[in-house]
């Protein structure tokens, strides 16, 4: 149903984003990783318990959130370094941040949908 | 039947039935919350064992395993492997594996709410359903939880 | 008029949030005297009256066995506060009850505020103030310290019971034996007059709760009375009778029940996992130190550019050599050096103060408290450590909610050997002097070693510390909540400019001293100045480790802050930063600058490092002992690894 898919979705981009990511932010790797792993549980493993599923979507759509979140800031931070080396050029990854505000939108969704439905 | 908290599986309830400590630290669990007489159910255990998350009405309190033992519960059911749990009637409660092993039970008739005999035979394990007598592998029935009404 | 007020409660009620929003910023920190409890102090009017509000620590019971209840409840005893708030949690609504009935037993002026009613709305959860207040002839307000609901009420009930003044006896209906006792008791005590002071009803049933050990009596008083009376029978009867009070009140307060899940259960799932929840928690911290160090160090970088500016600007006014040197170098450059970290400690305290609020930091400890148990520490004391890495300043503060005394003790006395990001650009020049090829190896190993000298430390402070405590390691699982704005920043400041004021202090004579050091005898000779001599001096111990007065210079002025370490290099060695490298590398043997990393590590704290010891001890012995105990390891330490390095280099 609609969860697998969104996990599916969020195992596959996170997997990859943390692929091409590594050389870049070594953090924004293991952080993708890590929602890569989570999403994977969700999927995968057996629980009966009924937000089994939910519960895996907003935790790792949360940490894909806060690493879209990091790669901001850093963004923002670097106009301020600017201001001391001049030289320095500010620039962001966007597919990070993109996923990152996918990820907010799909959490957002997730806990209204679960408030919902019990 | 009367058992120490701390052998509690999750997802099993009990009711407190008496905190042994000395006074001190005996109050400071009553005003915690564990209060003779409230229901409590293990809910999360630590990856190392250690220490054990109980649920009280709506509080999750973390204690160690060491104090845990020391407060008595009265349960209404035991919770265990399928290897573990003593012979006759019992009730599938969960099965601790991924989706796999999970769906290949499910076509055997083995499924969480299945009522079933455990009983051995040649000291094998066979679990006995209305449908049918099944041979459970040793690795098979450790995953396999299950509840038993005292 | 003028009124005092206090409040009280669980922990996780949301006690601070209503405290901050009745008290805005109009409040500051101090301590109870004597013990190491914050005391939170704020002020409101209203309708024209002025009201002083005492914040409470949160606690479950008045049973003073640990600090947080026995200044509670000596607050209570010693001061006549005009109200007490009781704050209750609408979602925990019984637990709570079991603070509000000891308060009440002690006939204080109480107003009853169930806060967080908008969570218990939200899961369909209807509650009835009327029960409670009728039976009590309490007023009882439903609260909402995120939606701001109640507030006027609350205030309006405050105001009201405050000017009523009234002796509030309520009648408890205790069973015929527990009333038997009380008033044998009260006709026995009535003979101290030690205890003239005190209700004699309220006493009693004190001691009848929590026994002789709780409260001062004459112990011929304690003695009679327990050997008149089977005091475990009748504590069972009061028991059993409070808690089916508790249980019927609250049965008739809560008219629905609503939704038995909520979001904290479905985070749970995940969060206390075996696997992913270790993980997520690394990844947490990691996330902790990646957005401080993106957002603080350009911040940082700001600060230092702009005391070099009003250095030179400093500089350019003052004409009288010795004067200039010691604004601009001593004072400017001195003191500016650490203030420029304070956005570091800023955003450090700003996240860890949202991983608190948040309800995170519980979940964290329950997954790595095994782990620690080895060394005598437990899973809260590793979210300390961790931020030691960062700074070792917000992890010292951060003790402060550690509950047991010796743990904390040991682990504040600990945490210095966590090496923080100021050792880090010493760490990267020396290795890449020295270890060009192994350099991550190197740095790898100095961090495990860091990390195991804190957790050795901590085991063996444990043993010589002995004020033993045992209060078990129970805490509570809070709901999650979203930190509001207004708390959070409350709390970020708070911590950050505490230390500000306390430190600036310290530093500043540090940096004087060392610039005087520095300066004379001879200014622009920094080889013959009283620094350098000092650092000759202590060649008698240094030099079979291969280490002259270069070295020891840079590591006395490393003390103020361990980046000066560099700098002083650079001045010492009369190179400037880019040939800094080389002409380190022919200073010494990569065996001397093994030992000399390690030493570095370990060996005395940074002055705010300093500060922040006596600031969390409130004892110049502690601070003492810190710098002390840090550099005797040190010497210890780089020995042990010079004679090991010997072997493998």
């Amino acid at each position: 149903m609609k969860k697998n898919l969104v996990l599916i979705f969020i195992m596959t981009v996170s997997i990859t984003l943390a692929f091409f990511k590594f050389t870049y932010d070594i953090f924004i790797s293991i952080g993708f990783f890590t929602v890569f792993l989570t999403s994977v549980y969700g999927f995968f493993a057996y629980d009966p318990i009924w937000y089994h599923k939910s519960a895996h979507v907003i935790i790792s759509s949360m940490i894909g959130f806060l690493i879209g979140t990091y790669e901001l800031f850093k963004y923002l931070s670097s106009f301020l370094s600017k201001v001391v080396d001049p030289s320095i050029l500010p620039s962001a990854d966007l597919w990070t941040v993109f996923f990152g505000i996918l990820c907010f939108l799909v959490m957002i969704y997730e806990v209204a949908m679960l408030k919902k439905s019990k | 039947m009367l058992v120490p908290l701390s052998s509690l599986k999750i997802g099993m309830k009990g009711k407190i039935q008496s905190i042994d400590f000395e006074e001190q630290i005996k109050e400071r669990f009553l005003a915690m919350g564990f209060v003779p007489g409230k229901d409590i159910e293990l809910v999360h255990v630590s990856p190392f064992g250690d220490p054990m998350v109980f649920l009280i009405d709506d509080n999750k309190i973390m204690i160690r395993r060491e104090q845990a033992g020391k407060i008595l519960i009265d349960v209404g059911f035991l919770i265990d492997t399928l290897f573990n749990i003593p012979d006759g009637m019992c009730e599938v409660f969960t099965i601790d594996s991924g989706m796999m092993l999970y769906e290949r039970l499910k076509s055997l008739g083995i499924y969480p709410g299945i009522t079933g005999e455990k009983h051995l035979y040649k000291g094998r394990i066979f679990f006995r359903t209305n449908q049918k007598d099944i041979l459970m592998g040793k690795r098979i029935s450790r995953k396999i939880l299950c509840k038993k009404y005292l | 008029m003028a009124f005092e007020v206090s409040i009280i409660g669980n922990p996780n009620v949301g006690k601070t949030s209503l405290f901050n929003i009745i008290t805005g910023t109009r409040q500051y920190v101090a301590n109870w005297p004597g013990v190491t409890v914050e005391k939170k102090i704020g002020s409101f009017s209203y309708k024209g009256h002025n009201f002083k509000l005492v914040d409470l620590p949160g606690i479950y019971t008045l049973s003073a066995c640990s600090e947080d209840e026995r200044v509670a409840r000596d607050y209570f005893l010693n001061e006549s506060p005009d109200a007490v708030i009781i704050v209750a949690d609408a979602l925990n609504l019984e637990r709570s009850m079991h603070l509000m009935i000891q308060i009440l037993e002690m006939n204080l002026p109480a107003v009853l505020a169930i806060n967080s009613i908008d969570e218990a709305e939200e899961k369909g959860r209807i509650i009835n103030p009327e029960v409670i207040s009728k039976t009590f002839n309490i007023p009882v307000v439903l609260t909402s310290a995120k939606t701001m609901k109640g507030i006027p009420q609350l205030l309006e009930a405050i105001h009201r019971t405050s000017e009523q003044k009234k002796f509030h006896d309520i009648n408890f209906q205790y069973p015929a034996e527990v009333n038997k006792y009380i008033e044998t008791f009260k006709s026995m005590a009535a003979k101290y007059p030690s205890l003239s002071g005190f209700d004699h009803e309220w006493l009693g049933i004190y001691f009848l709760e929590f026994g002789a050990g709780s409260i001062r009596m004459d112990a011929e008083l304690s003695q009679s009375i327990c050997t008149s009376f089977d005091m475990k029978k009748l504590k069972d009867i009061y028991l059993n009778w409070k808690y089916g009070l508790i249980r019927n009140l609250t049965d008739m307060s809560i008219v629905s029940l609503g939704r038995n899940w909520s979001l904290r259960d479905v985070l749970d799932h995940v969060l206390t996992h075996k696997v992913l929840g270790l993980l997520i928690y690394l990844v947490a911290l990691f996330f902790v130190f990646s957005m401080t160090f993106s957002i603080a160090t350009p911040l940082s970088d700001l600060l230092n550019l702009f005391f070099s500016k009003l250095s030179s600007w400093a500089g350019s006014v003052i004409s009288v050599p010795w004067l200039k040197s010691l604004v601009t170098t001593g004072i400017i450059e001195g003191v500016g050096g650490v203030l420029a970290f304070i956005p570091q400690i800023f955003v450090l305290f700003f996240f860890m103060g949202f991983l608190e609020e948040s309800g995170y930091l519980p979940r964290a400890a329950f997954l790595v408290d095994k782990i620690v148990r080895n060394f005598g520490l437990s899973g809260r004391s590793f979210m300390s450590i961790i931020l030691g890495f960062g700074c070792n300043v917000p992890a010292i503060m951060s003790t402060r909610t550690i509950s047991s005394t010796k743990e904390r003790l040991a682990l504040l006395l600990s945490i210095p050997f966590a090496s923080c990001s100021a050792r880090l650009p010493v760490y990267i020049i020396i290795i890449g002097a020295f270890f060009p090829k192994h350099a991550a190896l190197i740095m790898f190993l100095l961090y495990i070693s860091s990390i195991l000298l804190v957790l050795l430390s901590a085991k063996l402070l444990q043993v010589f510390v002995t004020k033993t405590d045992d209060i078990p390691f129970t805490i509570e699982l809070p709901r999650f909540r979203l930190p509001t704005a207004k708390n959070l920043f409350l709390y970020t400041w708070e911590k950050t400019e505490h230390f500000l004021r306390k430190a600036s202090g310290i530093i500043l004579i540090a940096s004087i001293l060392i610039w005087f050091l520095s300066y004379f005898p001879s200014a622009s000779d920094i080889q013959n100045s009283f620094a350098a001599t000092i650092g000759r001096s202590f060649e008698f111990l240094t030099r079979h480790l291969g280490w002259d007065w270069h070295t020891n210079t840079a590591l006395v002025f490393g003390v103020a802050a361990k980046e000066v370490i560099v700098s002083t290099y650079a001045a010492t060695l009369n190179t400037d930063p880019a040939a800094l490298k080389d002409a380190l590398a022919s200073s010494m043997s990569p065996q001397s600058a093994l030992a000399l990393l390690y030493f570095i590590m370990a060996y005395i704290p940074c002055f705010a490092t300093l500060s922040a010891v006596k600031l969390e001890t409130a004892s110049y012995k502690w601070t003492a002992f810190t710098f002390i105990y840090t550099i005797f390891t040190a010497y210890i330490l780089a020995n042990i690894v010079f004679f090991i390095g010997g072997l493998i280099l």
